[in-house]
């Protein structure tokens, strides 16, 4: 369980900072890769070559990332604004919120894969 | 000059209410401080009830919140600010009596840091042995160990008012930092992880009211930064 006196501070700090980098890095990053795409790719061309691409293992990087500063930055705004008596509570909903979403994303990464 | 008060007497009262007075522009000079025009008022009144004892911005006693800004009464000067003054207590703290409030949770803070140097143990017993810096290591304490103590730093602080019971605040946080870096201090790393969690230090957001509402002009922020820098180094 997580609860509010176990959350360490200067480790979240460190996460929040490298995945706040690597999304500043790879957003102009996935714009290029857009615009540099052709005119008349379809949906599911750009989908498959998310297969094919180094591309595509740093989008999965990006949205782990997403994941840790999503975490990260939830958590303190529940510290900050909820009740004290129920932020134990929030902390663990968000989490598993956020676990629930990642395995949505794991199957969809799945589902999608074209070669499968 | 038109002063409205926040007042509140806990023995009558069950809320706050605000209370106007009127003070003839000629009997405030143009050195007069705010707490002048207090003592004016109270002569109006005498049930109004805040602190003041040194009156010259050392004991830090009189804080108070003076139209959205804290500051120390006896070092404010009364006309700039204006033809209509609202005073409030302290923010974020419980009000005992109209200006004055509990500093008790702000002072816990302050003992919780450990504000005093523990030095090595092998000088310690020792009474004629001084523990020596250079005066390179003591230039650093300048602007850590000036604080008086009047809260108006941690009053400002919307981090504090959240959770007053969990984050030390800017002035206990900048007594901590000033031992983190006396060189004669050799609890570092326990002062440092004393601050590692996500409660404490790192609820700092840095928005700079701590800085902006210094009677002494020291840099709270600055040294909450500094702390951040050090754990994360450590």
């Amino acid at each position: 369980m997580i609860t509010l006196r176990n959350l360490k501070g200067a480790q979240a700090h460190k996460w929040q900072r490298i995945s706040a980098y690597y999304l500043l890095l790879y957003l102009p990053a996935l714009a290029i890769y857009l615009a540099s795409l052709s005119e008349y790719n379809s949906l599911a061309d750009i989908v498959s070559n998310l297969y094919n691409s180094i591309f595509g293992i740093a989008t999965v990087i990006a949205i782990l990332f997403v994941f840790v500063h999503a975490w990260i930055g939830g958590r303190d705004i529940l510290i900050d604004y909820m009740p004290r008596a129920r932020t134990n509570f929030w902390l663990n909903s968000y989490f598993f919120f956020l676990i629930l979403i990642a395995l949505e994303f794991a199957f969809m990464v799945v589902s999608l894969n074209p070669y499968i | 000059m038109q002063i409205t008060i926040d007042r509140f007497n806990p023995e009558s009262d069950t809320k706050p209410h605000s209370q106007t007075y009127y003070l003839d522009d000629s009997k405030i000079a143009d050195g007069s401080m705010l707490l002048e025009v207090l003592q004016q008022l109270r002569e109006q009144d005498p049930s109004l009830a805040f602190r003041s004892s040194c009156q010259e911005g050392v004991c830090g006693s009189d804080g108070m919140n003076v139209n959205g800004q804290n500051c120390l009464s006896c070092i404010t000067l009364a006309k700039p600010l204006g033809e209509k003054i609202h005073i409030r207590p302290l923010p974020g703290f419980p009000i005992i009596k109209d200006l004055i409030v509990d500093m008790e949770i702000f002072y816990q803070h302050y003992r919780d840091v450990k504000p005093y140097l523990q030095a090595s143990t092998e000088n310690s017993h020792d009474l004629s042995q001084e523990f020596l810096q250079s005066p390179e290591e003591r230039a650093k304490l300048d602007g850590s160990y000036e604080c008086i103590m009047c809260a108006c730093c941690s009053s400002s602080c919307p981090s504090f008012w959240w959770n007053p019971d969990l984050f030390p605040g800017p002035a206990a946080l900048l007594a901590s930092n000033r031992f983190v870096i006396d060189s004669r201090d050799i609890t570092t790393i326990d002062r440092l992880e004393s601050h590692d969690r996500a409660d404490n230090i790192f609820r700092c957001r840095h928005i700079q009211n701590c800085t902006a509402a210094c009677p002494k002009g020291l840099n709270p922020s600055q040294a909450i930064q500094s702390l951040k820098h050090a754990i994360a180094n450590k």
